[in-house]
């Protein structure tokens, strides 16, 4: 144990002789790591967020295509629907789309007569007479207001309609409501201009949940020119999104990993004169190969352990402690109202050995390699260059 | 004692312990500690505010779910398909849907068009209410 120290503790002292090329190459290798820590905990993060959020979605959503889009479905499809056995409620959603001229962005426009309960993220109430509405915290801010102001929107017939904010939703729903605006029923069907009849969709209650595919099935069959989407789709579309986008993150993954292979390449390839000299004069004196073997191994942990750490350290502070501020641009594309990330620290374990798995073992094997070529060759002629 | 024989003083008596009470091994040594520690907690307090959330902050989003009938997460806010992914077309030409292949490639180079005229409020007239 002590002859290892005393290795570890030369491993440090050689390492110190050079160290500003090690502390470059820590800084470069941590933010290596970082970034691809980063990317994983985000995606991880909102995938397990979405998946577990997503659970109270709408068991069935039926939806009506025409010419192979989404057109308003007629509220007397609930009737054709209703006569299939094991069906609860029938609802007909009404809700769209409202481009603000004023602020250059989207907001989603949901009509809903369903009284919300105490929530902790719901300040005031929801609307509950015509001309009152609720709105999400991006759309509080863009508009610059809150509670108790009038949000002024522009109807389907061009003409501007004035609510009542009577409640807000609280910055820690953001990812579920930054962009809304509930109004009543009546309001949005008036506001979006729907025909007399027509919804967006209808959701449908299965009253076993076993029996969601066989009741989609059947809806089918009684409509043909409907979709079913049932809510084990919702959930793996979002499993899907985030592997997209985890795709696309992946050229910020490739990038950082062809980074580091070009840092592990230069350390393979070969090592400094100054390094073989020291490799030289350690043998003359009586050292063992594998003395210098064990010398380099802790030479690579020394760096490779550090700097996966400190990457680790920082990825973890990067994503739930500061929202993912660095890859945020990435995400957020072309969306005026984005939500800040607040997200719950989410983490795989296995995700991170492998990251560890990835990086430190190929770094310490590139330290040790040419390390081992220089030690098996004659010291005098190592010496010599 | 003057300036010059503090700092000697201070150097040596640094050196001394940095090489006898403290070996440089020890120093990386308890850094590492001290890293692992710090990971360790941060990755212990995660998942006890995950597992916090879990019952608090998700009971409460999922139940603005179940009530407003929600299907998406609002984080893409720029196109229908990316605002409701899961509820968007299947397959239509010249779709909107994740993934679906560039129909023209600057499409992803091209910025998106400004609007040369601006809607002012003034200019909009009011249904019903006075402004």
């Amino acid at each position: 144990m002590i002859r290892r120290l005393k290795i570890l503790e030369h491993a440090l002292s050689s390492l110190l002789r050079r160290k500003y090329k090690n502390l470059a190459i820590i800084v470069v290798y941590s933010f290596t790591i970082m970034l691809l820590a980063s990317i994983l905990f985000l995606t991880h993060s909102l995938k397990i967020e979405a998946g577990n959020i997503l659970l109270d979605a709408p068991e069935l959503i039926i939806q009506k295509t025409m010419a192979g889009r989404h057109d308003l479905i007629p509220v007397e499809y609930a009737d054709v629907i209703r006569k299939n056995w094991g069906i609860g409620k029938i609802t007909p959603r009404y809700w769209g789309y409202y481009y603000d001229a004023f602020t250059h962005s989207n907001f989603t426009v949901l009509g809903s007569d369903t009284p919300l309960p105490i929530l902790k993220m719901l300040e005031g109430t929801a609307p509950s007479r015509p001309g009152e509405c609720l709105i999400g915290e991006g759309v509080a801010a863009v508009r610059q207001i809150g509670i108790g102001d009038e949000l002024i929107l522009i109807n389907s017939e061009g003409l501007g309609v004035i609510f009542d904010v009577v409640g807000k939703f609280t910055a820690s729903s953001d990812i579920l409501t930054n962009d809304l605006i509930v109004l009543g029923e009546a309001d949005t069907m008036d506001f979006l201009g729907f025909p007399p009849g027509k919804a967006t969709d209808i959701t449908v209650e299965v009253l076993n949940p076993k029996e969601v595919q066989n009741i989609a099935g059947k809806i089918k069959r009684d409509l043909p020119d409907t979709r079913p989407i049932t809510k084990q789709e919702i959930i793996r579309t979002y499993d899907a999104v985030f592997n997209w986008r985890s795709g696309m993150m992946l050229t910020i993954f490739s990038s950082a990993l062809v980074a580091f292979c070009i840092l592990a390449w230069d350390k393979a390839t070969g090592i400094s004169g100054e390094e073989k000299n020291e490799i030289g004069i350690l043998k003359a004196i009586g050292w063992d190969t594998s003395d210098i073997l064990e010398l380099k191994f802790w030479e690579g942990i020394v760096i490779s352990l550090t700097a996966f750490l400190t990457g680790l350290l920082a990825a973890y502070v990067h994503v739930f402690y500061f929202g993912a501020t660095i890859l945020a641009p990435v995400i957020k594309g072309w969306s005026v109202l984005f939500p800040p990330f607040k997200l719950i620290p989410f983490v795989n374990l296995y995700q991170v050995f492998i990251i560890g798995f990835l990086t430190v073992v190929p770094y310490v094997a590139s330290t040790i390699i040419p390390s081992w070529k220089a030690a098996i060759t004659d010291p005098e002629s190592v010496m010599r260059g | 004692m003057d300036g010059h024989k503090f700092i000697l003083f201070f150097n040596t008596t640094k050196a001394r312990l940095l090489n006898v009470y403290m070996g440089k091994y020890k120093i990386f040594i308890t850094i590492t500690a001290l890293q692992l520690t710090l990971l360790t907690a941060f990755l212990l307090s995660g998942y006890q505010s995950a597992q916090k959330a879990r019952l608090q902050q998700l009971r409460d989003k999922r139940q603005i779910v179940r009530y407003l009938g929600l299907t998406d997460l609002s984080i893409w806010t720029e196109a229908r398909y990316t605002r409701h992914p899961s509820q968007s077309d299947f397959f239509t030409p010249f779709q909107d849907f994740p993934c679906s292949l560039e129909h023209f490639p600057a499409g992803s180079i091209v910025t998106p068009l400004q609007p040369d005229h601006e809607i002012t409020m003034e200019q909009t007239p009011l249904k019903g209410r006075e402004k």
